[in-house]
C-alpha cells in the first residue's frame, strides 16, 4: 500500500514542480531555430550566436558530417526536428532535395551571389543554395619534403610517381565526400577508365585512407604523411597555425565543391529559418567563416575573401557537373568500383 | 493482554505444482484451534510445501487454505496473520536483537515505547531479557533460536509456524527447546504447525501428528495412537524401529486376535472393522521379550544372530524360522549370547495391524 | 489489522490510488513529447502539450481511467480478469492510437503507462499470481517490460532493416545478399582473425601476470589494485592515442630508431645516408592489437587470479608427494585445473576486441572491422542502413556465440569449488623457468604501461607531441579556462549528470532484474534471462544504431533527447549492476526474506529494510562502476548525442578527428583523473562501512 501512496505524492510534487516551471517561463517572442550544421564546429556555433543575437531568435545547433545530417534528416523526414542545414558538400543537400526532403525557397539575397550558387542542386528547384566553394587539391609538408630531398609535387600526375611511395595520405571514398569528389574530378578530367588507372597508380603512394576527409590535411601538417589530398580550405587553416605546409592547386584543373544551405520540407519555424537563409547569404553572414579560420571562399560577390583562402582566379577549376556526379546512382556506382577495382590492390 | 480467539486452519484439496512436478496431490487437513500439529514425513515429502502454503509464501496451484473462517488462497505472506520460525533462524544480520523482535511492530506501526516493552516482554518470556542491544553474530546458537521464536510471538499471530526450528542445535539443547517451544504454544494458545523429519522431537511436542509420503497424507492422529497404531508399513517404520510379520487375523467371540508364529496376541479394539484373515503387522522390537526357551507359556522360538550393548538397552537380531526380527531389551534382563536359542514373547501393546 | 479498518474507505482500494495518480499526470503533466525538452519548453509549447488542450490520444487513457474508478464490475467473481483485461487494452489502445496519430508521447503519457501498469499487477496479483504480490507482480511486469522495450524491440529493428529495403518493399534475402556482398566477408574476417589473436595473447598475459600475482611476489599485491582499476578508468581512444603518441610516425620510438639510425644518426655517421626511415606501422592491425591487448588483459587477468587463488593447493602437494616434478605438477595438474578459466578468458578477449570501437578508430588505418565499420556505414558517404544493420546482425550473432559457450559450456566445466573450508598447505613453487619467464613480462608490461599512461599525462602539456616539445598550457587552457560555457565543459558537467543520473538507475534495474531472475519463478522468466545475457553480449555499436532505428519516429521518439543517452548508458551498463545484484543476492538467505514477509512486512518493505541494507556494499560499488563505465562510453550512444547532449567521449571523438590530439589527451587525461579520484573516494568509503560492522548471510 506505500507503494501507490509514494507514488501518487511524488507524482504530485512533480507534476506541482513543472506547472510552477511552465508558468515561470518568459514569453519568447521571437521564435526559435534548429539548425543542422555540416560545417566546422566553431563555425557553426559563431553563426548560430550571431544569428540568434540579431535576431533575438533562440537557436539551438547540432552539428554533424553531411553524411550523417542527410541520414538524420531522412530518418526524420515523418516528424522533421530540424529546420535549417547549414553547411557541407552540396551532393547529400541535392541528394536531399531530389529526395523531397527539402522546401524550395528563392531567397531575395540570391542577386548577390555569383551565378553558378544560385541554385546549383541536380533537382534544379531551388532547394539549396551555394554559400561558400572549396577547392580541391593538395598540400606538400615542406619539411619532409626537404628531408627527402624530393622536388615539390605541382600536378596530379605527380602524385603516382614511384618516390612518393607511401607518403600520401587521402580519405576513402566510402567514408568521405571529400574523397568522392576528389573521384568524380578524376573522373571529368581523364574519363573513367583513365580515372581509374590513375587511382590504382595512386594507390601503390597511399600510406593509408583515412575516414574522414579533413584528416589527410591535418596529418601532412603534423608530418604524419608528407602529401595530403583535400579540399584546401582545410589545409589553408592547418598553415594559418604555423605548421610547414604548402598547398597546391594541381597543373591539370581540379574540382570545387559548394557548400549547400538548404531549408527542411515541413520545418517546424519555416520563418525563421527563411530568415537564417537570408543572413547566411549576406556578406555580414559569410564573413562569419574567416573569423574562425574557416578559409572557403565566400559565394557572396560583396564578401571579403580571407587572405588565407586560395583565390579562384589562381587554380584551374574544371566545370564540375554536380547534377550528373551528384546523382545517387553515379555516387553508388564510382563508389562500388573504387571499393571492388582499388581497394582490395596490394601496396 | 487479552489474548485472541484461537483459530483453526484447514486445507481442502490442496494441490501444489512447481512446472510440471507435482508436490502436493490433494491435501485436505483440518487444524484444530489452539493445537499444535506436527508434519512429519522424509524429505521431498511436501511437509515444508504445507508449511509454506499456510504462510502464504507459496500458492496453490488449485484448491483452498482457510485460516479460521476465511479464505486466504490468494493473500500473500504479508497479509496473512501468521508467524513463521525459519530452519536458520533467519534473523537480520543488520539488526540488533531487539530490532529483530521488534521488527513486526514496527511494520505495523506500534509506536516505539510500547514496541520496546513489547519487546522486552517477549525476550522475557524466552529467557533473553536485557539481550535488546546485542547484535545476532554475538549470540550463540540457541539464544538466535530463542530470538527468532521471540519475534513470532511478539506478533500474537493466528498462526505460529515452525520450519524444522531444532535442526541446528545439539541434542542436548534441542530437548530443551523443544520444551520451551511447547510449554509457550500452550500458554498462549497459538495454533501452531510444526514441521520437523524427527519422530521423536513429533512426538514429543503435538497434539496431532500428521505423517505425509509423497505429496499426500499417510496418516493424521495424536502421537500415542500413530506410534502403536499405525496403518501402514511406512508409517509404523518412520514412527520408529518396526518388524513388519505376516499373521493371520482371528475374530472369535467379538474379539480380535492376531496369530503371530505361535503366539496368539489380543488386538482390543485395533483392528475392528477388519476381516479375519491373513494380515501384516508391525511389531515395536521393545514390545518383544527374551526368555529362556521353554521357560514359560507362548511365544515362539528363535535365535540370537547379533547382539550390540546400547548402554540403556540391548539390541538384538533374532532368527526364528528364516524369519529376521530385530528386539531392544532393557538393560537389568538377562543377556544371551549370539547363538544362544531362545523364546520370544510379545506384549500386545506394541502391535499394529498395518493391512491384508 | 485495525489499521486497515481505520483508512477512509475511498482510498480503500488501490486500483483507485492509481487511478488518482494517472488523471493528476494526465491534468499536470504534458502528454505529448516536448520538442525542445521539458526544462526548454517555451510556456505556449508546454500548453500545446497538455492533454486536454487537443484531442488526441489522452482522450482514451481518460475513459480508461474513468472506467476503472467506475468500475462497474466491481461485483462480479470475473472483476480481477477485467481490471486485467482492461488495463492491458488501455496500453495497447494508447500506443495504438498515438502511432496513428503519429504523436511522439510525453511524460504524461509514460505516467499511464505505469498507472495501468500498476492496475494490471494489483489485477494480477489478486488471481493469485506471484504469491499474490502486488508489488513483485508490478517489479517482474516492469523488468519484462524495459528487457522487451529497450531490448528485444531495438534489436528486432536491426532484423528489420535487412528484411524491408529503404522503400518498404519485403526483402527476405537482403541479409544474405549484404553478408556475401563485396567487402564485407573480408570486414568479418578481419574482426574475427584480429579478435582470435588478441584472445590468445590477453589470455596468455593475463595467466603470466596471475601465476606472478599469486605464486611469485607478494610485491605485486598493489598492482592487482591498478590492475583493476585501470580498465575501468581509462577513455576509449586514450591507449590508441598514446600508442601514437609513442609509436606513431612521429612518435618517440620513430624519433628514437631515426636519430640511431636515420639519416646522419648516431650510429650512421653525420651525413650519411641511414637505414631506417619513418614508418606509420601503428596503423593497422597490429596497432588495434596492441591497444587491445594492453586494454583487455587486466579483465583477462582478474579472471584468472580469481582461478589461480582458488585452487587447492593440497592438489598439488598430492603431486609432488607422488614424486612429480615442479614441470610436471604445473603440466599435469596445475595447468588443466585452470583450463576452464583460460577458456573463459579466451572467449571474453575474443568478445571484448569484436565489441572495441574506440581502438580500431584511432589506429585502425585501413584495417576496417566489423565496430568501426557500421558507424561508418551510417555517418560516411555511404549512408547504408542496411549495411549498417547487416554487420550488426553478424556482429552480434559473433558476440553472442562466443557468449553463451562461455556460459553453457565452459561454465559447466568449471572445476574450481569454494568450499568455505581453509584448505591447508602452501602454495609450492613453479618450475623455476615459467617464474623467471613471468617475471621479465610482468616487469616489461609495467614499464610499458607506466610509459603509456606517462605520456597521456605529459602529452597534454607540450605544444604538439612529436613536432614541437615546447611545454604549454594552451591546451587546457582551451579546455577548460574559457568559462564553463565553453571548451571541454559544457560536454563534461553533461558526462557528470547523465552518468550520475543512470548510475543508481541502473544499480536498481540491475538489482531487480536479478531478483526477480533468481529469487521468483514467474513465465517468462527465460525472456529476461535471455535479455538479460543479449545485455552482456550486445557490442556498444550495435546498441547504438538498433537505438537510432527504433526510436526515432513516434510515438517513442526519443533521438536526440537527454533520456536516450541515458537509457543506453543504463543498457549498455546494465551487466555491471546484474552482476553485483546476482553475486550480491547469492549471500543473503532467502529465509531473510521470507521471515520479513510472515512478519506482515510488504515486499516493498522488505527490500527497503532487509535486501537493500544487505545489499548495501554490492550496491554502492554498482552504483559506482556504472558511474564511471558511462564516463568512459562511446560506441553505444555515438549516434544518439546531439550538440546539446555532448558528453566527454564523442568531445574527445570530435578532437581526434579533427586532429587535436592534444587536446583530447588533455581531456583524457582529467577524465582519468575525475575517475580515479571517483573509484578510490568511494573505495575509502566502503572499506569504512565494512570494517564497521561484517555482514553475513547467516549470523
Amino acid at each position: 500500500m506505500t507503494i501507490s501512496i509514494s507514488g501518487f505524492i511524488k507524482t504530485g510534487a512533480l507534476a506541482a514542480a513543472l506547472t510552477i516551471t511552465a508558468a515561470a517561463l518568459p514569453a519568447q517572442a521571437k521564435g526559435r531555430l534548429v539548425i543542422y550544421c555540416s560545417a566546422q564546429g566553431d563555425w557553426c556555433q559563431l553563426a548560430a550566436e550571431t544569428f540568434g543575437k540579431k535576431y533575438d531568435v533562440k537557436v539551438s545547433m547540432t552539428r554533424n558530417g553531411s553524411g550523417s545530417t542527410y541520414a538524420k534528416i531522412l530518418a526524420e523526414k515523418a516528424n522533421p526536428q530540424g529546420d535549417v542545414w547549414y553547411g557541407g558538400t552540396l551532393d547529400p543537400h541535392s541528394q536531399a532535395g531530389v529526395n523531397g526532403l527539402l522546401e524550395a525557397y528563392k531567397s531575395p539575397m540570391l542577386k548577390e551571389l555569383g551565378e553558378p550558387y544560385r541554385n546549383p542542386a541536380s533537382s534544379k528547384g531551388n532547394h539549396s543554395t551555394g554559400i561558400y566553394v572549396g577547392i580541391l587539391g593538395f598540400s606538400v609538408n615542406t619539411d619532409l619534403l626537404k628531408k627527402a630531398g624530393l622536388e615539390m609535387p605541382k600536378c596530379w600526375a605527380d602524385l603516382v610517381k614511384p618516390e612518393f611511395k607511401g607518403q600520401i595520405q587521402v580519405a576513402s571514398p566510402q567514408s568521405s565526400g571529400t574523397a568522392y569528389t576528389a573521384t568524380a574530378t578524376f573522373v571529368q578530367l581523364w574519363g573513367e577508365e583513365k580515372a581509374f588507372e590513375y587511382f590504382k597508380k595512386l594507390h601503390k603512394n597511399v600510406a593509408q585512407y583515412t575516414k574522414s576527409g579533413s584528416a589527410p590535411g591535418k596529418n601532412a601538417a603534423r608530418g604524419e604523411a608528407m602529401i595530403g589530398i583535400g579540399f584546401l580550405h582545410d589545409h589553408a587553416k592547418e598553415k594559418s597555425k604555423g605548421f610547414p605546409l604548402q598547398l597546391v592547386g594541381p597543373c591539370e584543373g581540379t574540382g570545387y565543391e559548394i557548400g549547400g544551405l538548404s531549408i527542411i520540407k515541413n520545418a517546424r519555424n519555416l520563418e525563421n529559418a527563411k530568415k537564417f537563409v537570408d543572413w547566411a547569404l549576406t556578406a555580414e553572414g559569410q564573413e562569419v567563416a574567416a573569423k574562425v579560420s574557416s578559409f572557403q571562399v565566400p559565394t557572396n560577390m560583396n564578401a571579403a575573401v580571407p587572405k588565407e583562402a586560395i583565390k579562384l582566379d589562381s587554380v584551374k577549376l574544371i566545370n564540375y557537373d554536380f547534377v550528373k556526379y551528384g546523382s545517387e546512382k553515379m555516387r553508388k556506382h564510382l563508389i562500388d568500383r573504387w571499393i571492388r577495382e582499388v581497394k582490395p590492390l596490394a601496396r | 493482554m487479552e489474548r485472541k480467539k484461537s483459530i483453526g486452519v484447514s486445507l481442502r484439496n490442496v494441490v501444489k505444482m512447481f512446472g510440471n512436478n507435482t508436490v502436493l496431490n490433494g491435501i485436505d487437513l483440518e487444524i484444530a484451534p489452539g493445537s499444535l500439529t506436527t508434519l512429519l514425513g522424509p524429505s521431498g515429502c511436501g511437509k515444508t510445501t504445507i508449511l509454506r502454503l499456510i504462510a502464504g509464501l507459496e500458492l496453490p496451484t488449485s484448491g483452498q487454505v482457510f485460516i479460521g473462517d476465511e479464505d486466504v488462497s490468494t493473500h500473500s505472506a504479508s497479509q496473512r496473520d501468521v508467524a513463521m520460525v525459519f530452519q536458520s533462524y533467519a534473523l537480520f544480520p543488520h539488526m540488533t536483537v531487539g530490532e529483530n523482535v521488534g521488527y513486526g511492530l514496527k511494520v505495523q506501526k506500534v509506536p516505539p515505547t510500547e514496541r520496546a516493552a513489547r519487546v522486552a516482554d517477549a525476550l522475557g518470556s524466552v529467557g533473553l531479557s536485557g539481550f535488546e542491544s546485542r547484535f545476532i553474530d554475538q549470540l550463540s546458537g540457541g539464544q538466535q533460536q530463542r530470538v527468532a521464536v521471540a519475534r513470532a510471538l511478539i506478533l500474537e499471530p493466528h498462526v505460529m509456524l515452525f520450519d524444522e526450528p531444532l535442526s541446528n542445535l545439539d541434542t542436548k539443547l534441542r530437548r530443551q527447546m523443544r520444551d520451551d517451544i511447547r510449554r509457550l504454544q500452550q500458554e498462549t494458545g497459538i495454533t501452531s504447525v510444526y514441521v520437523t523429519h524427527d519422530q521423536n522431537e513429533a512426538l514429543a511436542v503435538s497434539d496431532q501428528v500428521v505423517v505425509m509420503k509423497e505429496g499426500g497424507i499417510a496418516q493424521i492422529g495424536p502421537p500415542e495412537s500413530l506410534y502403536h497404531r499405525p496403518n501402514s508399513a511406512f508409517v509404523a517404520t518412520f514412527m520408529g524401529d518396526a518388524n513388519i510379520l505376516d499373521a493371520e487375523l482371528l475374530r472369535e467371540d467379538n474379539e480380535a486376535f492376531v496369530r503371530i508364529r505361535q503366539s496368539r496376541v489380543p488386538l482390543g479394539d485395533k483392528a475392528a472393522e477388519m476381516p479375519a484373515g491373513p494380515v501384516r503387522v508391525a511389531i515395536r522390537p521393545e514390545a518383544l521379550s527374551l526368555s529362556a526357551p521353554g521357560s514359560g507359556e507362548g511365544g515362539f522360538t528363535g535365535h540370537v544372530t547379533s547382539r550390540a550393548y546400547i548402554g540403556s538397552a540391548t539390541e538384538y537380531l533374532l532368527d526364528s524360522d528364516g524369519e529376521e526380527l530385530f528386539a531392544v531389551i532393557p538393560a537389568g534382563a538377562p543377556v544371551y549370547a549370539p547363538g544362544a536359542d531362545v523364546r520370544i514373547t510379545i506384549d500386545p501393546v506394541g502391535v499394529a495391524v498395518i493391512g491384508s | 489489522m485495525a489499521s486497515i479498518a481505520a483508512r477512509p474507505s475511498f482510498l480503500r482500494d488501490p486500483i483507485l490510488r492509481w487511478c488518482v495518480a494517472g488523471l493528476l499526470a494526465l491534468v499536470l503533466l504534458p502528454w505529448k513529447a516536448l520538442e525542445y525538452g521539458v526544462f526548454d519548453a517555451t510556456a505556449d509549447e508546454f500548453l500545446d502539450a497538455y492533454g486536454w488542450s487537443h484531442l488526441n490520444s489522452s482522450l482514451f487513457a481518460a475513459l480508461c481511467l474513468l472506467l476503472f474508478v467506475l468500475r462497474p464490475w466491481r461485483g462480479s467473481p470475473l472483476r480481477h480478469k477485467i481490471d486485467a483485461g482492461l488495463s492491458v487494452f488501455a496500453f495497447a489502445g494508447i500506443l495504438a492510437l498515438a502511432s496513428w496519430q503519429n504523436e511522439a508521447l510525453g511524460w504524461g503519457a509514460a505516467v499511464q503507462f505505469f498507472v495501468f501498469g500498476g492496475i494490471l499487477a494489483l489485477a494480477l496479483a489478486r488471481m493469485g499470481l506471484v504469491q499474490g504480490d502486488p508489488f513483485m507482480t508490478g517489479a517482474i511486469l516492469l523488468v519484462s517490460g524495459l528487457v522487451l522495450f529497450f531490448i528485444f524491440w531495438p534489436v528486432s529493428t536491426i532484423f528489420s532493416k535487412v528484411i524491408v529495403n529503404d522503400q518498404g518493399a519485403y526483402t527476405p534475402l537482403m541479409f544474405f545478399k549484404m553478408i556475401t556482398g563485396f567487402g564485407i566477408g573480408r570486414i568479418m574476417w578481419n574482426s574475427l582473425s584480429l579478435a582470435i589473436v588478441v584472445g590468445a595473447a590477453t589470455t596468455f598475459l593475463g595467466l603470466v601476470f596471475a601465476l606472478f600475482a599469486a605464486r611469485i611476489s607478494q610485491k605485486f599485491q598493489g598492482l592487482i589494485r591498478i590492475f583493476s582499476i585501470l580498465p575501468v578508468i581509462t577513455p576509449p581512444f586514450v591507449i590508441g592515442l598514446s600508442l601514437i603518441l609513442i609509436f606513431g610516425r612521429n612518435g618517440s620510438i620513430n624519433d628514437i630508431l631515426l636519430a640511431l639510425f636515420g639519416d646522419g644518426g648516431l650510429f650512421v655517421g653525420a651525413g650519411q645516408e641511414g637505414w631506417f626511415e619513418r614508418s606509420p606501422y601503428i596503423y593497422g592491425f597490429w596497432g588495434i592489437f596492441l591497444a587491445q591487448t594492453l586494454s583487455f588483459t587486466p579483465i583477462s587477468f582478474m579472471l584468472l587470479m580469481g582461478m589461480v587463488s582458488t585452487i587447492n593447493p593440497a592438489m598439488e602437494e598430492a603431486s609432488l608427494t607422488m614424486r612429480a616434478s615442479d614441470w610436471q605438477t604445473f603440466r599435469y595438474v596445475t595447468f588443466p585445473l585452470l583450463r576452464p578459466g583460460i577458456a573463459n578468458s579466451y572467449l571474453l578477449g575474443v568478445i571484448s576486441s569484436l565489441a572495441d570501437f574506440g581502438n580500431p578508430l584511432v589506429l585502425g588505418g585501413d584495417y576496417d572491422v566489423m565496430a568501426t565499420e557500421i558507424y561508418f556505414s551510417i555517418v560516411g558517404a555511404q549512408l547504408d542502413y542496411a549495411r549498417a544493420a547487416t554487420l550488426g546482425i553478424a556482429l552480434l550473432m559473433f558476440s553472442l556465440t562466443g557468449f553463451m559457450l562461455q556460459r553453457y559450456w565452459i561454465g559447466k566445466k568449471s572445476y574450481v569449488t569454494v568450499t568455505g573450508k581453509g584448505s591447508g598447505g602452501s602454495f609450492q613453487r613453479l618450475p623455476r623457468w615459467v617464474e623467471r619467464g613471468c617475471a621479465v613480462i610482468a616487469i616489461i608490461w609495467i614499464i610499458f604501461t607506466a610509459v603509456l599512461y606517462g605520456s597521456i599525462l605529459l602529452g597534454g602539456f607540450v605544444v604538439n607531441w612529436g613536432a614541437d616539445y615546447t611545454p604549454t598550457l594552451a591546451h587546457y587552457e582551451e579546455l577548460w579556462a574559457r568559462g564553463f560555457g565553453y571548451g571541454a565543459w559544457p560536454s563534461y558537467f553533461t558526462t557528470l549528470g547523465f552518468s550520475a543520473v543512470g548510475a543508481p538507475l541502473t544499480a536498481m534495474v540491475g538489482l531487480l532484474i536479478a531478483y526477480v531472475t533468481t529469487r521468483r519463478r514467474f513465465a517468462g522468466r527465460n525472456i529476461v534471462d535471455f535479455g538479460a545475457m543479449i545485455c552482456f553480449a550486445i557490442p556498444g555499436t550495435v546498441i547504438g544504431i538498433s537505438y537510432i532505428l527504433a526510436f526515432n519516429t513516434a510515438p517513442v521518439l526519443l533521438t536526440g533527447s537527454a533520456a536516450i543517452v541515458v537509457i543506453s548508458f543504463i543498457v549498455r551498463n546494465m551487466p555491471v549492476g546484474i552482476r553485483s545484484g546476482v553475486s550480491g543476492l547469492a549471500q543473503i538467505d532467502k529465509s531473510l526474506e521470507e521471515a520479513s514477509l510472515t512478519q506482515r512486512a510488504s515486499s516493498l518493505r522488505t527490500i527497503f529494510t532487509v535486501v537493500l541494507p544487505l545489499l548495501r556494499p554490492a550496491l554502492i560499488s554498482a552504483v559506482v562502476f556504472s558511474f564511471v563505465k558511462s564516463m568512459t562510453t562511446v560506441s553505444a550512444i555515438i549516434f544518439l548525442v546531439t550538440a546539446d547532449t555532448q558528453v566527454a567521449t564523442t568531445y574527445i571523438l570530435g578532437r581526434v578527428e579533427d586532429g587535436d590530439y592534444g587536446q583530447a589527451i588533455c581531456y583524457g587525461s582529467v577524465l582519468i583523473v575525475t575517475m580515479l579520484a571517483v573509484v578510490l573516494l568511494v573505495d575509502r568509503l566502503i572499506g569504512k562501512a565494512r570494517t564497521e560492522r561484517k555482514i553475513g548471510a547467516h549470523a
